[in-house]
């Protein structure tokens, strides 16, 4: 792309990306390569710690059933909940993408209330395991248990403050060219955070 | 041209591609198919099959789940190949990360600190490990 062109499409077009080496080479915006590499990192991340789950479960003399111990009522009402949040999510970049900033706020921030409700469900859940007298030093089943839900929860912490500071700068970032690629980029890592709890759920409650 | 009246580039623009636009239906079916294949996924755990057979029908559930998500939240579907490409490699290194540990750990054996002793010792009920 010529730097005339690039000029040109900088004015008449906010919502386009500018490529810093000149051109898609990839295909791809840079912010969009980006995300995607950072999300194959975290796919190792969790990788490691289901193939940790693998090992000490095959490895273990006894091992408690997930219905036995944990609350699943709690946690498939917990799934439901991250699933919905990720439909408003990928509906706050249809809106976006429409230029829709009043429908855009409305799904982001019903977005943030699903995560912060996902952490408050969590936190009964621990407090309830907690009274009960289990921790992370009970057994093996509850160290990954506790160790794989936390790591989750941060992930999801994250996503949160993401995406509320992307309701606050959507005031004034609306019109900016950049701004629409960072709905986006959002949303591929809070879609992520829900395929993690995807298989977490069925491997720690069901199986 | 003013950016209220464009909700997206124009085709013959690169960045064209980098957008995908979105498909409120497929996103509504996506949304119930997750509800129900969730259902399904406790219902099936309520069966007690046996352990490889659970793990590989719950797996196989969330899987599909999975990529449902992939490809129309993530638009993974219509995406540049070069995605594509990362996550070919992604998924190869995870099979390595997943299979190397799990076949070496016949090695190991029973180590005391998987019996969950201490646990039963302090009067936690923990169950036999399922055949």
């Amino acid at each position: 792309m010529s730097n005339s062109a690039a000029a040109d499409l900088a004015h008449d077009a906010p919502w386009a990306y500018r490529d810093f080496t000149g051109g898609f080479r990839t295909g791809l915006s840079n912010a969009k390569l980006g995300i995607w590499l950072f999300l194959a990192s975290e796919v190792m991340l969790f990788s490691t710690f289901f193939t940790t789950l693998i090992v000490l479960r095959v490895t273990s003399a006894a091992w408690p059933r997930g219905w036995e111990v944990l609350n699943v009522p709690l946690g498939m009402f917990n799934t439901m909940v991250l699933i919905a949040s990720s439909v408003t999510m990928v509906m706050a970049y249809a809106k976006a993408f429409d230029r829709n900033k009043k429908a855009f706020n409305i799904y982001l921030a019903i977005t943030v209330a699903l995560g912060i409700l996902f952490l408050i469900d969590k936190g009964f859940e621990y407090a309830g395991e907690f009274r009960e007298g289990h921790f992370p030093s009970t057994s093996v089943f509850y160290g990954i248990y506790f160790t794989m839900t936390a790591l989750h929860g941060i992930h999801v912490i994250c996503g949160i403050l993401v995406n509320a500071a992307l309701l606050l700068f959507s005031r004034k970032q609306w019109d900016e060219w950049f701004f629409l690629g960072r709905i986006e980029g959002a949303g591929l890592y809070w879609h992520f955070v829900d395929i993690v709890w995807i298989f977490l759920f069925p491997a720690l409650y069901l199986l | 041209m003013s950016a209220q009246e464009h909700a997206a580039p124009p085709a013959s623009h690169p960045a064209h591609a980098d957008f995908h636009r979105p498909n409120v239906r497929a996103y509504m079916f996506v949304f119930t198919s997750l509800l129900v294949l969730t259902i399904v996924t406790v219902l099936v755990s309520w069966l007690d099959l046996p352990v490889v057979a659970a793990v590989f029908v719950a797996m196989a559930i969330a899987t599909l789940k999975a990529s449902l998500v992939l490809t129309f939240f993530m638009h993974l579907k219509g995406e540049r190949v070069f995605v594509y490409g990362i996550l070919g490699i992604t998924v190869l290194f995870a099979i390595f990360l997943y299979s190397f540990p799990v076949s070496d750990a016949h090695v190991l054996g029973p180590i005391s600190v998987h019996t969950n002793a201490a646990a039963e010792s302090e009067g936690h009920h923990v169950s036999p490990a399922r055949s």
